[in-house]
């Protein structure tokens, strides 16, 4: 049975994700390496930065991370409804240390039903892969 | 006349019409662009099992246009949301444009050196050419090109 999720995930706890080396280059992680509204993560908390790495995605070696407080601010920053990015701590049978980077309009709870424009999406994505810092690098 | 016109009929993406591309454009681009490594590695027929028949053929399409052009991303990839990615780099700069899993085509600008955000769009059925122009103007000539 899975833990009971903490309603917060500290801002300094650093999340691991794994990462294919055609995700990345010279300069960071690419926007093809995440996905939204909602993208997985391991919490240091309950598991160690290795965890992210499972037999079934070979390709995928590398590991990334990110704290909370390093989130990029809302998107679109220009024009049109923002979306703001949060970490939800969502754990479950086959991983107790699983998390989520997600996005939601600004001030309106996260609705797995929502669906954000797709240019959005691919902007947020962008956002989030800019911060992402390359604890291991793939092979 | 729109380079490129593409129209959705059932499940794939077809020409509208044949077209010598971009008149400009080619003018300003080699027909070998030297990115070797996007010739030598995934082509899009590669990931035809892994992904969505709306997905493959919009990247098929894609990768037409991307042929009367004589251009090529640096790669082709899978992301992570099951789709293919066209991955164009620069140093800190790079673009994308990728064949989601209805089949749409999502264009990417990113400059990772400065704060700006990333500019993204949603590529009309006639705008693939105008994409890939708009990606070069953004990130300059393949390489190998420059004086």
């Amino acid at each position: 049975m899975a833990r009971t999720p903490s309603p917060t995930i500290p801002q300094d706890e650093p999340l691991y994700r794994r990462v294919a080396k055609d995700h990345m280059d010279g300069h960071g992680v690419l926007a093809a390496a995440i996905e939204m509204p909602a993208c997985s993560f391991n919490r240091s908390r309950y598991s160690r930065p290795d965890d992210v790495i499972v037999p079934e995605y070979p390709t995928e070696n590398g590991i990334v991370e990110i704290t909370p407080g390093e989130l990029p601010s809302p998107v679109p920053r220009t024009s049109g409804e923002p979306y703001e990015f949060f970490a939800a701590d969502d754990p479950n049978d086959e991983n107790d240390a699983h998390c989520e980077v997600r996005i939601r309009r600004t001030g309106i709870p996260y609705a797995k039903s929502h669906k954000p424009k797709k240019d959005i999406l691919m902007k947020a994505r962008a956002e989030l892969a800019k911060r992402m810092r390359v604890y291991r690098a793939p092979t | 006349m729109p380079a490129a016109n593409m129209f959705l009929t059932g499940d794939c993406l077809e020409p509208l019409v044949k077209t010598t591309v971009a008149g400009p454009y080619l003018a300003s681009v080699p027909e070998q662009p030297s990115r070797s490594d996007a010739r030598d590695g995934p082509k899009v027929d590669d990931f035809r099992e892994r992904v969505s028949s709306r997905c493959f053929c919009a990247a098929s399409a894609v990768e037409r246009v991307l042929d009367q052009l004589g251009d090529a991303p640096d790669r082709i990839v899978l992301s992570r949301t099951s789709g293919i990615a066209f991955v164009f780099l620069d140093e800190a700069r790079y673009a994308m444009l990728e064949s989601d899993e209805e089949g749409a085509l999502i264009g990417l600008l990113c400059d990772r050196s400065s704060d700006s955000e990333a500019e993204t769009w949603v590529v009309e059925s006639t705008g693939l050419t105008a994409a890939l122009r708009k990606i070069r103007s953004f990130l300059g000539s393949p390489h190998g090109t420059h004086p």
